[in-house]
């Protein structure tokens, strides 16, 4: 048990962080600058414990075989540890979070942070229920506690009835394919599965596919994504949309391809099932990436067209899944990473827009390219994030893309393919129509000049830059991924 | 040196365009010519290039026969490389390019709003051109495709002409639309095939034993659809051409010049380097149909078109469209002679057709219009003007003694002899042309004169040197094609070698050209 604990470490920190700051935030008197400082070494500690002391326990089972740490969970906490310390630094100016709610918006980003980590690790059915309620439940609350906000508490409303159906439908799955194969723990399924029960088993497992297709946003159970990411504070959507997506991302790979598809005593079942579950994730992707595109084209809210451009990168995700191949899997990884950078940045200019100017219109943006000084530069980073979403070389984005359409082919799924490269056309229209308000539009409206402090500019060059890297130099990062794939 | 040519040249203007981004933006002077020599620099080492080749040593699909050869490993999990290379093929589109670059910074000194982001993408789109003609790995080929859209959607959208936004998203999205398919048929490709490197596809695919899927003949065909899409809205062939004339009207001159210039022989240069190698079998199959027909309707379309336009810009970018009609006619014969003719078609579109676009900046900085029935005896107040713009005009229509004249009897010799009956449709293309060129020849230097253009300045000595070059080709190669087609001809002879069956007649076309010259 104590070992257990110890292997924990960085999800530890991030529990006592949250309490440290729960605590410091109640007492009412904590300014905050210093909240901010607290919260931001609390994160850092945690990322370099993780860096640290995560090797040693590779292949380590904790708390009764209930986590398990290995590389894939590695990468994950990585990203969702990184992801944290992201939106701290947004938040830390944010208009959009008064003084007031600011501890209490920080102590639930450690808590969504924690149960992401959980999620990641998970390899028993109730603990994945059991973390996934975690993301959840912080979820609505980080979204419906802007109280004065009309916006906000609908959405949030919204968000936890969608989100209450989907954890009770994918829970009644769970509960059947318990009733079928006796155990919770995802590695003696396989073992326990007999061909009798393939009907049921197919059954549960589109039930718990339902749970998770929520988390990722996939198409039909997307409805509440633009509501909650229009009304939720900015660096709270960045969160949104990249860590919840990427956790119901890992644990939809643990489920439906770690367990049953690497091993051989995995061949009865995968007979059974494959067919049916390649196809249901081929509609999945096609429908997904295709449907929020299309949503994408006509909004005029910029975090509400990233929201739906959010849904259609999650059906090219769904793509890798659908390829059910190493490789596919390997290049969903590259692309979360990849998706990390670019829509992080693209939602750091525009929280950076919001909090200058209080306005997140497209036609906010015109002009941008033109105003000189840091706007310039604003405007210069934006397109590079743009570009990479919308998947062109040289940008990281672009390799993404590439890759997963590689394993795709190699499947020789065609038809999922030719949609996936006719959305490429599609969203291209949409990101040109922020370039096109930043640079073809030349009239500059006055307002306040921007200017960028040190560490905004910092973050901003290093991301772009790093799409860039990722974009030409990606072979050793790649080469990584294929090792964390067990 | 000789040993990384083709990066270096490929390259410089990118180190340009960084060491643009460095200087102050008040620096006009500075900026410009930076611009100058980061563009000649490919253009010195392009002539040295022409200088060491070998005719001979012919490429397509043998890997030994390539010169100036790079290759390094790049993606090695996909058996990717960055492999450049060139061959008889690429060499003239290289030079054209490269020749073009150049001319197009002259073009650009007119330029006012932001230059440091205008010669900075500039030279992107530079490196972006060179880098497709010279790649000789599928992935490389579209990276460096792709890149290419980036800069010249800004270029067009933000120095263009009124209706600048909607030429500059419209531009964009189709060539996407077009390459995105690309995509799809490179990793079948590989999946099939295991290698990205066209040169080893070209070897696998002419030696007719297709590896796996490939074999089935309806996944060929459909390759080859998939390809001709991307490559046909580049070119642009008749039905995909909508996009040429907004961008072309909107783009300023010097991209316009590009854009015809360069991009447009990026299609025909795709399907040369792609298709025919790559899907031979196919290529006999559909090509009179995708490449034939279309082409004369593309030679007659667009010389009817360009004959109702009012505006100079505009009637030529569709006699663009008319002339780019007898590449594809000369590639659809599969003989020497069209095949040469197609290929020097492609070099003298490009000279011709930005000198012509060149000259019609002339006007336009000038008049601030291009209304064709607006403009009238110019010849009165710019004489020197008029002879350039004589020049180029005739050049357009095919004056013997003019390159343009050479590569369009090539390609009807070639074609006459498998299309007979289409060629002589096209043939007719020839004195529509001169009729569109010459009417509005008239219309802008005859006519009555108008007091009000007499304030007007003859064509300045920058805009002189900037057409020179070219028309040195024009008049070099209109007297003295041999330097051209020594350098393609071993090559193209082998294409359709590789195009027909095995029993295929080859024959000396030099011969066949002196002999149609000074016998019959």
């Amino acid at each position: 048990m104590f070992e257990s604990t110890k292997a924990i470490l960085p999800e530890l920190i991030l529990v006592i962080t949250t309490f440290y700051l729960t605590l410091r935030s109640a007492s009412g008197r904590a300014k905050r600058g210093s909240l901010y400082i607290e919260a931001l070494i609390g994160a850092i500690c945690a990322l370099v414990c993780l860096f640290l002391f995560s090797e040693k326990y590779y292949g380590f089972k904790a708390f009764y075989s209930t986590i398990e740490l290995d590389k894939t969970a590695f990468f994950f906490r990585m990203i969702f540890i990184s992801l944290a310390i992201f939106v701290i630094v947004m938040t830390a100016k944010s208009t959009e979070i008064s003084d007031y709610l600011f501890g209490e918006n920080l102590v639930l980003v450690f808590s969504i942070t924690t149960g992401m980590c959980f999620v990641a690790s998970s390899i028993d059915l109730l603990m994945i229920y059991f973390s996934l309620e975690w993301i959840s439940l912080s979820s609505y609350l980080l979204t419906g506690f802007i109280a004065h906000k009309r916006s906000s508490s609908e959405a949030g409303m919204k968000y936890t009835l969608f989100g209450g159906i989907a954890s009770a439908v994918m829970l009644f799955g769970m509960s059947w394919l318990f009733g079928v194969t006796g155990t919770l723990k995802l590695d003696e399924i396989p073992a326990a599965f007999a061909a009798s029960h393939s009907i049921m088993m197919m059954f549960s497992l589109v039930l718990i596919l339902v749970g998770f297709a929520f988390k990722v946003a996939a198409v039909p159970l997307h409805f509440w994504v633009p509501d909650v990411y229009q009304a939720a504070s900015t660096p709270i959507t960045t969160l949104f949309s990249i860590g919840p997506k990427a956790a119901g991302f890992a644990v939809l790979i643990r489920v439906f391809y770690y367990s049953f598809y690497n091993s051989e005593e995995t061949a009865l079942l995968m007979e059974s099932l494959k067919p049916g579950l390649e196809i249901v994730f081929q509609f999945f992707a096609a429908f997904t990436m295709t449907a929020g595109n299309l949503l994408a084209l006509r909004q005029e809210n910029i975090k509400r067209m990233l929201a739906y451009s959010s849904i259609s990168h999650a059906g090219f995700l769904l793509m890798g899944v659908a390829a059910m191949s190493d490789k596919g899997i390997q290049a969903l990884y590259f692309y979360i990473f990849i998706y990390l950078l670019m829509n992080g940045g693209a939602f750091f200019v525009v929280n950076l827009i919001i909090n200058r100017w209080g306005a997140e219109n497209i036609s906010d943006y015109e002009g941008l390219g033109w105003r000189g000084g840091s706007q310039s530069m604003i405007a210069v980073a934006m397109s590079v994030f743009l570009f990479s979403l919308a998947g062109l070389p040289p940008f990281g984005g672009f390799i993404g893309k590439w890759f997963i359409f590689a394993a795709a082919v190699e499947k020789h799924m065609y038809a999922l393919v030719v949609v996936g490269l006719v959305n490429i056309v599609i969203a291209l229209y949409y990101y040109a129509r922020i370039l096109r308000a930043m640079y073809l539009v030349q009239t500059v409206s006055p307002r306040t000049e921007i200017r960028l402090k040190i560490n905004e500019g910092f973050f901003m060059g290093a991301l772009s830059l790093s799409l860039i890297y990722y974009g030409i130099f990606f072979p050793p990062f790649m080469g990584y991924l294929k090792t964390i794939i067990p | 040196m000789d040993n990384y040519i083709l990066s270096i040249i490929t390259f410089a203007p990118l180190a340009g365009a960084l060491l643009i981004l460095l200087m102050p933006s008040s620096s006009r002077k500075m900026i410009q010519w930076t611009s100058v020599v980061f563009t000649a620099i490919p253009l010195v080492l392009a002539f040295r290039l022409y200088q060491n080749f070998l005719p001979s040593n012919t490429g397509l699909h043998e890997a030994n026969l390539y010169q100036f050869v790079e290759k390094y490993s790049w993606i090695s999990s996909f058996n990717i490389n960055y492999y450049v290379g060139i061959d008889g093929l690429s060499i003239t589109m290289v030079i054209l390019s490269a020749l073009i670059s150049f001319i197009g910074v002259f073009a650009s000194f007119s330029i006012q709003k932001a230059i440091k982001g205008y010669f900075a993408l500039y030279l992107l789109l530079c490196t972006a051109m060179m880098g497709v003609f010279v790649s000789l790995d599928f992935f490389l080929f579209y990276v460096f495709w792709e890149v290419m859209l980036l800069p010249m959607y800004f270029l067009i959208g933000i120095w263009g002409g009124p209706r600048r936004e909607y030429a500059a998203i419209k531009f964009f999205l189709y060539t996407l639309f077009g390459s995105v398919f690309m995509l799809l048929v490179m990793l079948f490709f590989y999946y099939n095939a295991h290698t990205f490197s066209l040169v080893e596809l070209a070897s696998i695919m002419v030696s007719r034993e297709y590896p796996g899927y490939l074999n089935v003949a309806n996944f060929r065909i459909a390759a080859w659809v998939l390809l001709f899409i991307g490559f046909a809205i580049k070119i642009p062939a008749f039905p995909f051409h909508t996009w040429l004339p907004d961008a072309h009207v909107e783009a300023p001159t010097a991209i316009s010049v590009i854009l015809a210039g360069v991009l447009l022989k990026m299609g025909t240069y795709g399907l040369l380097r792609i298709s025919y190698p790559l899907l031979p079998h196919e290529t006999m199959m559909m090509a009179p149909y995708a490449l034939g027909a279309l082409g004369i309707v593309n030679i007659i379309y667009g010389a009817f078109v360009a004959m109702a336009q009012n505006d100079l810009k505009k009637l030529i970018a569709y006699s663009s469209i008319s002339h780019m009609g007898y590449v594809m006619l000369g590639m659809a014969a599969f003989n020497v002679e069209g095949m040469n003719g197609a290929l020097f078609q492609m070099f003298n579109h490009g000279t011709i057709t930005a000198m012509l676009f060149i000259m019609v900046g002339v006007i336009y900085d000038r008049a601030h219009h291009r209304n064709i029935n607006e403009l009238g005896g110019l010849i009165q107040h710019m004489p020197r003007y008029a002879v350039f713009t004589a020049f180029a005009f005739f050049a357009g229509l095919g004056l013997p003694g003019l390159s343009g004249f050479i590569s369009e009897v090539l390609v009807f010799l070639g074609a006459f002899k498998v299309y007979p009956v289409l060629t002589a449709i096209a043939a007719s293309g020839v004195v529509l042309t001169a009729a569109y060129l010459l009417w509005a020849y008239m219309r802008v230097f005859f006519d009555k004169v108008q007091e009000r253009y007499k304030d007007f300045k003859d064509i300045n000595g920058i805009e002189m040197f900037s057409v020179l070059p070219v028309a040195f080709f024009i008049l070099l190669f209109g007297v003295y094609p041999a330097p051209y087609l020594k350098l393609v001809e071993p090559t193209m002879t082998k294409m359709t070698s590789i195009i027909a069956e095995p029993a295929a007649v080859t024959f000396n076309f030099l011969n066949q050209l002196s002999h149609f010259f000074f016998k019959g």
